[in-house]
């Protein structure tokens, strides 16, 4: 049991965030506080957890039995997850009535319990606790701030999808567990790597259909084709703080489970890892092409991000696509830049994605008109309101990966690794990929331009509004674009930390002697679970395909 | 946590493997004095490049609290900024010593640890190469000021930062010894680029920018993809297997680099690893050239910009263009350069007489002198490719010289614009008349760029073309028509504008020259007909620094396998990739020894006439090109 009390003391970050969720989601049934307090309540408890994160920070647990894991990913994932969660607080309060406040802000600290939880799940049935933790309430804020039909229509589009690709999900990793005998992550990269002769025949089969329905699955969170057309709409519908939240925390998540449940365990050389860069390499082509090329039709901002964010998807599922080639289990060579890369871009996207939503929410319209909706709507914004301008102008920069942004650090990382990548077998298709994506970077800086241009060259017209500034989105933005640039020339920063985590993320520690041989690994059976001697791995093997039929 | 802790220590081991192998740099067997005054003179070049670029954001900010209807006094630190980091260039370049090939005056710092002891370092540093034009660069930025000291008279303080970020970012890609640096400041360039187009320039700017824009970017990213593929080639199979993105170490490291596919050579329309990599390369290089037909921007975007951002544009940035095939092309991937030096010469030749009969055709001065100066791009663009140390040596040179006769032409042309409101040639005529010392220095303007000898036209023009005719004598003819036409339409400007009876418009306008003219245009005039007397002060520097790069591209040019004193086993290699290429390709063999890497060589070697002796035997012919070099 001392693992499982192990594994419940390193998630006190995440239990943090429960309890003040559930207190606030509680209590405004009976109180009727100010939007004001709730968010500063909601700040308290992001200020709480990150106190508890460092807290336990120092913690271990066991790889093989443990449901979580602390490894720099789960410690850097979290952080990261955690610090954009008041950045998140400041773009939203205006989607808020004082009468939903509570609800809205609980569901809010429980979106970033379930992200924080998967950047450290250890578990292949923890990682979809996780992820419905980030879906369910996400599905409560749409329909809680409804305001039209299009709103609503937002929300069911969303919620179906969504629905869909945790199926889709499920059904890939009830073959992960089928092919091996554990949901432990850990114990499945040992299994499929260390030794493969352990699996049944026909493993290469049911690898390649789990492979195909996990990444499906989890390509809806980071809205790669084909799960993409939801984007767009459900931008457009909701509110654009939602809005902001959506281009970021589902695909930080997706990207994060893609880290844990794929990469780390497939990789190198192996018949599964070539079917994993294959899909990947389709799904990264496919999706940026898409985005970029739906992205320059449009003058509507919100469905020009969407797009826009769909396109960064492909530049991440290129990442990937390298991830998967990246041995697992030797760490030390330039065997993670896969995941290096995709864990750095994925810090650059959620700055400046942020940023430019920032930007955007930051300037109020006088009267009945809301938020700049079209480009038009951004005409002469340098003029009358330079510091936003910069601001949104020099997100936009890091979004097209000019230098010295963060945003040119991630995709200079992201060509490094599939450059890295051509070299081995099948290289012509990685330099591909890499010339690719130059020629889409380029595409997405034309329609970033045509922002800048708007808000640099353009002339207001007689229908252009004029903007008051709202203090809070504004300083959100204001972090943002200073962290692009200034972590962009401080790089090591960034790319440190991604490292570090990418490396510990794809490790496979040595087992303890005697769980090698109470599972008598080698004999070729292989169909015991992994980790004998300690009865919480059992405990958690056990109630992984439970809990996923009560699902 | 333990894996993580097991790899840091891996990664120790790697990172100090490659610091021991760095010793090899430019210190090696000097006093201790001169590491100091090195030092010294490496921060004055750092200043050099930081100073403009930090007053170019005080500028900007200034530029909120202004007036705005006279230029202030951002024009006044502006010139002062440039004009103090013009005296440090020269500084520099007087304690320069020619005869080390070697960068000098190197600064360096860590900028970015990555994984396995590679580092991006802020390395500075200058040779030959880059001299000629990290000094003129300051030159142009001062005239582009004095030519346009009166204008634009709205937020002149951001105008005249936008030039000092431009000319911070100018100087910093040439002087940069780092790839990724040199990337970092070659795209710097393209925002201030932007804006000043966009802010001030003609009727169409918004066009003009978004195109010049997207087209650069277009290019520049595939040359990132090309730039990052040298470093991770490098990495992979070169000798000491470090992962460096110092100029120095892949020039040298990719140069001796044993991989077969590395110095396996192809053709154009079966490209080798190199050639690829060289394609990469050559896409970003040859938009901001331009070479033809990657020109497209450049009319509009040189016609609509303001006089002061065309002169930066034409005169400075387009030769980052140039500088990078020559610094990068070169020397990382010659045999790439070879194979598609046909293509690429083919380029250059056809943008040549493309830009000198639009430039005939024009009516409209600034047209004519924009393409004039596409035109003449084309020139350095064919003695980089013409892979021989003249024309490599007159390309560099040429490089300061397209710049100082460009940016006069331009002036003057901006200081007609200015006074008569109008380009058209009709309208302004005999200016002789009224303007005696403008057109004066039009008339010395337009000569030395037409390449007439004892002008600085003449000295980098003559060995390109020399150069080209030692390649191709076809390739070399034709840019000697080209030098012919551009000669007959800048004769034909001056006629019609200096020499012309004078036209209303001009005789009704009564603006005499102001000082900042004469300033400007009698300092680049000076210089036109310094170089033209004294070429010796530019190739000097130049020579030492380029005879590597000649070394290798002729040696590319001959052979196509690697060296033989390499590889005492090259005959059997050689078969046996013979026989795997015609397993591979049956029909590519059977074309002339498509698939025999030694036959190529041989064949082009034989072609030019550098191998004596027959070729029925392929290898032994490649021997012998080699032997003669």
């Amino acid at each position: 049991m001392n693992s499982l009390s192990q594994s419940l003391w390193a998630l006190l970050p995440e239990t943090t965030l429960l309890l003040a969720a559930v207190t606030i989601m509680t209590a405004c049934a009976f109180l009727n506080w100010s939007r004001t307090t709730w968010s500063v309540l909601t700040g308290a408890a992001f200020g709480a957890a990150f106190l508890a994160l460092l807290w336990v920070s120092g913690e271990e647990t066991d790889p093989y039995a443990s449901a979580v894991s602390t490894d720099a990913l789960g410690f850097y994932g979290r952080l990261f997850i955690l610090l954009t969660g008041p950045a998140l607080l400041l773009l939203t309060p205006r989607d808020v009535g004082a009468g939903k406040a509570g609800e809205f802000y609980g569901c809010l600290l429980l979106i970033h319990c379930g992200a924080m939880l998967t950047a450290c799940a250890n578990d292949l049935a923890t990682l979809f606790l996780a992820l419905e933790l980030v879906s369910v309430p996400t599905y409560l804020l749409l329909f809680l701030t409804r305001r039209s039909d299009a709103s609503l229509e937002a929300g069911t589009k969303y919620f179906l999808l969504s629905v869909f690709s945790s199926a889709a999900l499920l059904f890939g990793m009830a073959y992960l567990y089928g092919l091996t005998g554990t949901t432990n992550l850990r114990g499945l990269a040992f299994l499929l790597n260390e030794v493969p002769e352990s699996l049944p025949a026909g493993a290469a089969r049911f690898g390649t259909i789990a492979l195909l329905f996990t990444l499906g699955g989890l390509c809806f969170r980071l809205a790669a084709a084909p799960f993409h057309f939801y984007a767009p709409d459900v931008y457009q519908g909701t509110s654009t703080g939602l809005a902001a939240l959506l281009a970021w925390i589902p695909k930080g998540v997706g990207c994060l489970a893609i880290i844990r449940a794929l990469t780390s365990i497939v990789g190198g050389d192996s018949e599964l890892a070539r079917d994993g860069m294959f899909v990947a390499w389709v799904i990264a082509i496919a999706t940026m092409t898409v985005g970029n090329a739906m992205a320059l039709l449009q003058s509507n901002l919100k469905r020009l991000l969407a797009y826009s964010s769909i396109a960064h998807a492909g530049y991440l599922m290129a990442g990937v696509a390298v991830a998967f080639g990246n041995p697992v289990g030797e760490p030390g060579t330039r065997a993670t830049l896969g995941a290096e890369s995709v864990l750095t871009y994925l810090a650059a996207y959620a700055l400046m994605t942020l940023g430019a939503f920032a930007a955007i929410l930051s300037l109020r319209g006088e009267g009945d008109d809301g938020e700049p909706e079209t480009l038009q709507d951004l005409a002469g914004l340098a003029r009358s309101r330079p510091g936003i301008a910069l601001g949104m102008a020099t997100c936009l920069m890091s979004l097209a990966g000019l230098p010295p942004t963060l945003g040119f650090l991630g995709k200079f990382q992201v060509f490094q690794g599939i450059l890295e990548s051509a070299n081995g077998p099948g290289g012509g298709a990685f330099l591909f990929l890499a010339v690719a994506m130059a020629l889409n970077a380029a595409v997405g800086a034309y329609y970033y331009l045509k922002i800048a241009v708007a808000m640099y060259l353009g002339e207001p017209g007689r229908r252009t509004r004029s903007y008051r500034v709202a203090p809070a989105p504004a300083v959100a933005m204001t972090v943002c674009a200073l962290g692009s640039i200034l972590f962009g020339l401080t790089p090591g920063v960034v790319t440190g930390p991604a490292r570090e985590a990418a490396v510990a993320a794809s490790a496979i520690p040595e087992p303890m002697a005697a769980a090698v041989e109470t599972a008598g690994f080698g004999g070729g059976a292989g169909s015991g679970a992994i980790a004998g001697p300690s009865p919480a791995a059992v405990e958690t093997v056990a109630a992984g395909p439970g809990a996923s039929s009560t699902k | 946590m333990i894996g993580a802790r097991r790899s840091d220590s891996r990664l120790v081991g790697r990172g100090g493997f490659r610091f021991d192998s760095f010793g090899s740099g430019g210190f090696g067997g000097r006093g201790r004095e001169d590491e100091d005054e090195d030092e010294a003179m490496g921060i004055l070049l750092l200043m050099t490049i930081l100073v403009p670029l930090a007053l170019s954001f005080w500028l900007a900010l200034m530029s909120g609290s202004e007036s705005g209807s006279e230029p202030g006094a951002g024009r006044r630190l502006a010139l002062g900024t440039s004009l103090g980091t013009l005296a440090a260039a020269c500084a520099l370049a007087a304690s320069h010593d020619p005869s080390n090939p070697e960068a000098q005056f190197l600064f360096r710092a860590t900028w970015m640890e990555i994984a396995q002891g590679g580092r991006i370092e802020f390395a500075f540093g200058l040779d030959g190469l880059s001299l000629g034009m990290f000094v003129l660069t300051p030159l142009l930025t001062a005239a582009a000021i004095l030519s346009g000291w009166n204008t634009p008279r709205e937020r002149s303080s951001l105008f005249h930062g936008l030039l000092l970020a431009a000319q911070a970012g100018l100087s910093g890609a040439f002087a940069a010894q780092d790839v990724v640096l040199f990337y970092v400041f070659f795209e710097l360039t393209l925002i201030p680029a932007f804006l000043l187009i966009g802010m001030w320039g003609g009727p169409d700017r918004r066009g003009a920018t978004i195109q010049f824009f997207i087209y650069t970017l277009f290019g520049s990213l595939l040359t990132l993809v090309g730039l990052v593929a040298l470093v991770v080639i490098n990495y992979n199979h070169g000798e000491a297997r470090v992962l460096t993105f110092s100029m120095a170490e892949l020039t040298r490291q990719l140069g001796a680099m044993e991989w077969g596919p590395w110095r396996e050579s192809g053709t154009i329309w079966n490209p080798s690893v190199q050639g690829l990599v060289f394609a990469l390369l050559l896409m970003g290089f040859a938009v901001k050239l331009p070479l033809f037909p990657f020109h497209s921007w450049l009319p509009g975007a040189y016609h609509e910009a303001p006089t002061p951002a065309t002169i930066v544009m034409a005169g400075a940035m387009s030769k980052l263009g140039a500088y990078g095939l020559l610094r990068i092309a070169l020397g990382m991937t010659p045999q790439g350069l070879a194979e598609f030096q046909p293509l690429v010469s083919s380029l250059a030749v056809a943008g040549i007489l493309y830009g000198a009969l639009n430039a005939m055709a024009q009516t409209n001065m600034k047209l004519l002198v924009a393409y004039s100066s596409f035109s003449h791009m084309g020139f350095i663009a064919l003695g980089v490719v013409s892979l021989n140390g003249t024309g490599i040596d007159g390309a560099t040179a040429q490089m300061v010289n397209h710049a100082i006769t460009t940016t006069a032409l331009f002036a003057i042309v901006g200081a007609a614009r200015e006074r008569y409101g109008t380009h058209d040639l009709e309208a302004v005529g005999g200016l002789w008349t009224r303007m005696p010392l403008l057109a004066f220095f039009a008339i010395l303007a337009a000569l030395g760029s037409a390449g007439v000898p004892g002008l600085n036209g003449f000295v980098g023009e003559f060995p390109i073309l020399a150069g080209a005719f030692r390649t191709n004598p076809w390739i070399g003819f034709l840019g000697t028509l080209g030098m012919i036409l551009g000669a007959w339409y800048l004769i034909g400007m001056l006629s019609s504008a200096i020499f012309g009876p004078a036209t209303r418009r001009v005789k009704e306008v009564d603006a005499p020259i102001r000082w900042t003219e004469i300033a400007s245009l009698g300092t680049l005039s000076a210089l036109i007909v310094a170089l033209g007397v004294r070429p010796e002060i530019m190739f000097r520097s130049i020579r030492p620094s380029a005879a590597p790069l000649a070394a290798a591209v002729e040696r590319a040019r001959v052979t196509s396998t690697i060296p033989i004193e390499a590889r005492p086993d090259a005959d059997a290699d050689a078969d046996a990739e013979s026989e795997a290429g015609s397993e591979a390709e049956p029909d590519a063999a059977a074309a002339a020894g498509n698939g025999n890497p030694a036959s190529i060589g041989a064949g082009s070697a034989v072609e030019v006439g550098a191998a004596p002796g027959s070729a029925s035997d392929p290898v032994v012919a490649g021997r012998r090109g080699l032997d003669s070099v």
